[in-house]
């Protein structure tokens, strides 16, 4: 077997948090890889989330939950424009509807405000409906958090790989990791994939979600196991309810209640429950669980728009016992657990990355020397409606494929879509593009774009048609042609 | 900026038959299209069932676009195509986006919509499961399978019997793809009669009526789906599931107009999703007219382009200063849907208080259930003003009434009801009743 390359360190799972460190590494002189067991980054509950950005709220005093959410919510207005990603602080209201919730608020509101955080509670009912007009009548206090914000979680984590990338941290997509070997004598892990890969890393920092107990057991740690707990969600068209703000209600000690939001893309959604289920895959769907959502949802808000929503889905939160983030240097030397990030893990994890610096630092004797070809920032895509008319005639001149325009709904074009083929991370199905361009998020759901997606992927990656998948793996979309020409045979049979 | 005096967006049947409508009528026509070529959704209507009111043949769709096409070559009808139309403004002056000139504004004197429909999607009926491959609308399996000629699976459960889901089923079933069965929310088949005899019924394909989808499998391809039947609030019935490990799913469960142009342009847009409009299929933004799909979700082509020709020739005399309504609120007739009536287009009459002598108008609505023996009547300031009996009435096919109105009969509302036959004078008494 040849010799692998040695990397310094080896980040598993490439959801916001692994690909958060990964980023913030990659200032430095070290070798880092960034592994990943899916196609893309953003598979797992980073797919699938509130995409809030919170504030401390409802956490547990001296908690890390409480310190990181904190301190993640400053630092993305230091990273998010350095690295093309854009967020909203348009503020969160928590909805009380009777005296118990009023007085749990009142409650949160001294606890928030000497955690020194911007907080209103506010009581005039005609200033409630002034903040958000949306509101039932029957709300009659809110605590408002006008600095807590909305982002897109699959963009804030592209945009970190890909920084990350820029400045030299390379990414192994589907790779998943199976088994880990400690050579004592060396110092290094052997990481082994379920396809006989190999990698060796003298560090290994576990950030791999609901499996993060399965990682750790790999290399004999049982101190936390992962509760896989479900939230679905149903997602409502764009411009189909004029929301101001992101809206909960009052949470119980169970849960942070049925949210309503806006996204930075003008859509809104309503969820998540909170079911605790068996399996880690369990990612579908229930009518008893989107009939539970509608009601939480309608306790709050007056004019539910139906026939407007447009798809529903579902994220696993990674609960542990603790009921607090692990982020820290296990027993077993340069094994960095950072494990049971549930809710509010977005929020955190840019602070997340900044501890587990931290932590290579003083325990694992990492001595950081700044790269001297860093590249701070990295430019975001240059998308259709960020050009005037007289722009984008310039750019069609240029490429007429800017001319062409591919999803009607949320109006990309061609050149937009060949331009992320070829990023970074390389794209090889039509999920990555639509969480980097949105074709196939808008109200047809792709009923208008996917062949032309999946033309524009083939053509650009040259594969057949038949191998064009939607999430990689074997999700293939169509399995072979209905016609052949004589001349022509047929690729290996069927596919499915 | 290109001037013109009818503009109509979309190639589609109803865009063709505005197009030449308009050019008839002696004025410049350009038909704006996205595609690259024209005809719209008929380009996948491969199969037969065109034609048969407005040619009395039986033609497939592209033979029935094609005839229309032919005469828009032979015209002096500009055609564009491969362009997007971005915007509409109120003022008719339209944005596009192709990629051979890049961004080119058009400025009309009137407009006419005819950008079809989307399908409904899952996601829009929530129903729950994984989201793997293999979820198709039915339409765009129709697309991979007759346009761009790939096999979009093996194995397939339909959910939905309107017309584009039974015809895919006999499609699939043609080119050896299993379809194991249709499943339908409603009490009856959402599509025409004919489609569940000869794409269902004559391929065995089973029906099952009153079920719905209760859960999809699979984490990348679909692997299987579980249907159940329905009770009357619509809860799945615990005891009646059927599962079937399939690869495919389509669903047919309905087209919405596609109106974000229109609404983005101001027009008011009626609850059937189509913009609301008067008995010149004028929308609410003067000059600017509709027809088609984009209007009311059509089951006959025949009448999407008796439709547009309406629409074609009101437009073409807006461009020439010759339709001349009074915009006047006072005069406008507000037309409601009565009982078992889903909606009716038109949504308002504007020329009937000016005129002299009885008014002819034509509805076209949809009920709301299937009937036997009814009769549709027309009522206004408490009295029937029009009555027609009819032997059926189904919610897939759309009831087409012209009718001739003495404007004095006709107060500031007229309902459109459907009634049984027997009973209509005691639902007429009852409403006297309730309204004095
Ligand atoms: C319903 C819901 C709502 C939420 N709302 C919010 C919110 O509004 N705000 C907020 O701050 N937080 C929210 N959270 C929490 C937030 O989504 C998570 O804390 C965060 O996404 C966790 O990121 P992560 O990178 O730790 O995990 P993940 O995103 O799950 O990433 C882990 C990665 O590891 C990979 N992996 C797993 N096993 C292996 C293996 N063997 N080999 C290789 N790779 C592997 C996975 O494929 C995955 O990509 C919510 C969570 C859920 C589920
Ligand atoms: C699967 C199926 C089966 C059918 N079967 C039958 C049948 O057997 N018999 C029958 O009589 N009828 C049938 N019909 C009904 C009939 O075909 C439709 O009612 C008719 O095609 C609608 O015509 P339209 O012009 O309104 O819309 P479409 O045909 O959808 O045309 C709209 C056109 O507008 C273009 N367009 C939209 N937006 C823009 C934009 N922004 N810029 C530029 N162009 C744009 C589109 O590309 C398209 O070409 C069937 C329909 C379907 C979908």
């Amino acid at each position: 077997m040849p010799t692998s390359k040695l990397y310094d360190i080896a980040i598993i799972g490439a959801g916001c948090v692994g690909s958060a460190i990964a980023q913030r590494l990659s200032k430095y002189d070290i070798k880092t890889i960034l592994i990943e067991k899916e196609s893309d980054v953003s598979m797992g509950a980073t797919k699938a989330n509130s995409g809030i950005i919170h504030q401390g709220y409802f956490t547990t005093k001296g908690s890390l939950k409480e310190k990181l959410c904190l301190r993640g919510n400053e630092l993305i207005d230091e990273i998010g424009p350095k690295i093309g990603v854009e967020y909203e602080r348009i503020g969160a209201i928590f909805c009380a509807t009777n005296k118990i919730e009023h007085e749990t608020l009142e409650g949160e509101y001294i606890k928030s405000q000497n955690r020194g955080v911007e907080v209103e509670l506010i009581t005039e009912l005609s200033r409630i409906h002034e903040i958000e007009p949306q509101l039932n009548d029957n709300v009659i206090t809110i605590l408002h958090f006008p600095r807590a914000g909305i982002i897109i979680p699959f963009e804030l984590t592209i945009a970190l790989a890909e920084h990350a990338m820029i400045n030299g941290v390379e990414l192994n997509l589907e790779f998943e990791v199976v088994f880990i070997k400690r050579d004592t004598e060396n110092d290094v892990f052997e990481i082994h994939s379920d396809d006989g890969k190999k990698i060796k890393a003298k560090t290994i920092i576990n950030a791999a979600g609901i499996y993060s107990d399965k990682i750790a057991r790999m290399v004999g740690l049982e101190d936390f196991i992962i509760i896989p707990r479900r939230g679905e969600y149903i997602l409502f068209d764009k411009d189909s309810l004029p929301l101001k703000k992101i809206i909960f209600p009052t949470p119980t000690p169970a849960s942070k209640g049925i949210v309503i939001s806006k996204t930075v893309h003008g859509n809104f959604f309503i969820g998540p429950n909170a079911t605790e289920i068996e399996s880690k895959e369990g990612i579908n769907t229930t009518s008893i669980g989107l009939n539970e959502i509608i009601a939480g949802a309608r306790k709050i808000i007056k004019n539910l728009p139906f026939k407007k929503n447009i798809t529903n889905f579902a994220g696993i939160r990674a609960s542990t016992h603790q009921h607090d983030f692990i982020v820290e240097e296990s027993s077993i030397p340069q094994f960095i657990n950072v494990a049971g990030i549930d809710s509010p893990g977005l929020s955190s994890s840019l602070a997340i990355a900044e501890m587990v610096e931290q932590i290579l630092k003083k325990k694992c004797g990492y001595k950081f020397i700044k790269k001297g070809d860093y590249i701070p920032t990295r430019n975001k895509q240059i998308l259709l409606s960020d050009l005037s008319e007289k722009e984008l005639s310039e750019k069609i001149k240029e490429n007429p494929q800017w001319g062409q325009i591919i999803c009607r709904c949320e109006q990309v074009t061609e050149a937009e879509i060949v331009e992320a083929c070829n990023g970074p991370i390389p794209v090889k199905n039509t999920d990555m593009i639509k969480r980097r361009l949105r074709p196939g998020m808008g109200r047809c759901q792709g009923g208008f774009c996917l062949p032309k997606v999946m033309k524009i992927i083939s053509r650009e990656k040259d594969m057949i048609l038949e191998r064009v998948t939607k999430t990689g793996g074997k999700s293939f979309i169509v399995f072979r042609r209905t016609k052949l020409l004589s001349s022509e045979v047929i690729d290996k049979g069927d596919l499915l | 900026m290109e001037n013109i005096d009818v503009v109509i967006i979309g190639g589609g049947p109803a865009g063709l038959a505005a197009a030449l409508a308009a050019h008839d009528e002696g004025v410049s026509v350009a038909i704006l299209e996205r595609d690259h070529e024209l005809g719209g959704i008929l380009q996948q209507c491969i199969h037969n069932g065109f034609g048969l009111r407005y040619f009395k043949e039986e033609l497939t769709g592209p033979e029935y676009a094609q005839r229309f096409i032919n005469k828009i070559k032979e015209s002096k009808i500009n055609i564009f195509l491969n362009i997007m139309v971005m915007q509409i403004t109120s003022e008719k002056v339209i944005t596009t986006i192709n990629p051979k000139n890049g961004v080119v504004h058009f400025k009309a004197k009137s407009i006419v919509l005819g950008m079809g429909c989307r399908e409904r999607t899952r996601g829009a009926i929530n129903i729950p499961g994984t989201r793997p491959a293999g979820i198709f609308p039915a339409g765009q399996a129709q697309r991979f399978i007759n346009i761009e000629g790939y096999f979009p699976g093996k194995r397939v459960l339909i959910l939905g019997s309107g017309d584009i889901g039974m015809i895919m089923a006999r499609r699939c079933m043609m080119e050896g793809i299993k379809v194991v069965a249709v499943a339908e929310v409603l009490p009856y088949p959402s599509g025409l009669k004919r489609n569940q005899v000869q794409c269902l019924d004559d391929y065995g394909i089973p029906l099952y009526l009153r079920h719905t989808i209760i859960d999809i499998r699979g984490k990348e391809r679909v692997e299987g789906v579980t249907i159940a039947g329905i009770d009357e609030k619509w809860r799945p019935i615990p005891g009646t599931e059927k599962t079937w490990d399939v690869d495919t799913i389509l669903f047919s469960v309905g087209l919405i107009p596609e109106n974000e142009l229109s609404s983005n342009a101001g027009c008011k847009i009626a609850s059937n999703g189509g913009p609301e409009v008067d008995e010149f299929l004028q929308t609410t933004v003067p000059g600017i007219f509709a027809a088609g799909n984009v209007l009311q979700v059509h089951d006959l082509v025949d009448f999407v382009t008796f439709e547009a020709t309406r629409a074609g020739i009101n437009a073409a005399k807006y461009a020439k200063d010759e339709l001349t309504i009074k915009k006047d609120q006072k005069e406008v007739v507000y037309v409601k849907p009565g009982s078992d009536v889903g909606y009716v287009v038109p949504e308002r009459i504007c020329g009937i208080k000016n005129s002299k002598e009885p008014y002819g108008i034509e509805f076209s609505f949809r009920v709301k259930n299937p009937r036997q023996n009814i009769i549709a009547e027309i009522i206004s300031k408490g009295k029937i003003i029009f009555k027609r009996k009819q032997k059926f009435v189904l919610p897939s096919e759309m009831i087409h009434l012209k009718v001739k109105l003495n404007p004095e009969d006709v107060g500031e509302e007229i309902t459109i009801n459907i009634i049984e036959q027997d009973s209509s004078i005691n639902v007429i008494e009852k409403e006297m009743l309730e309204g004095s």
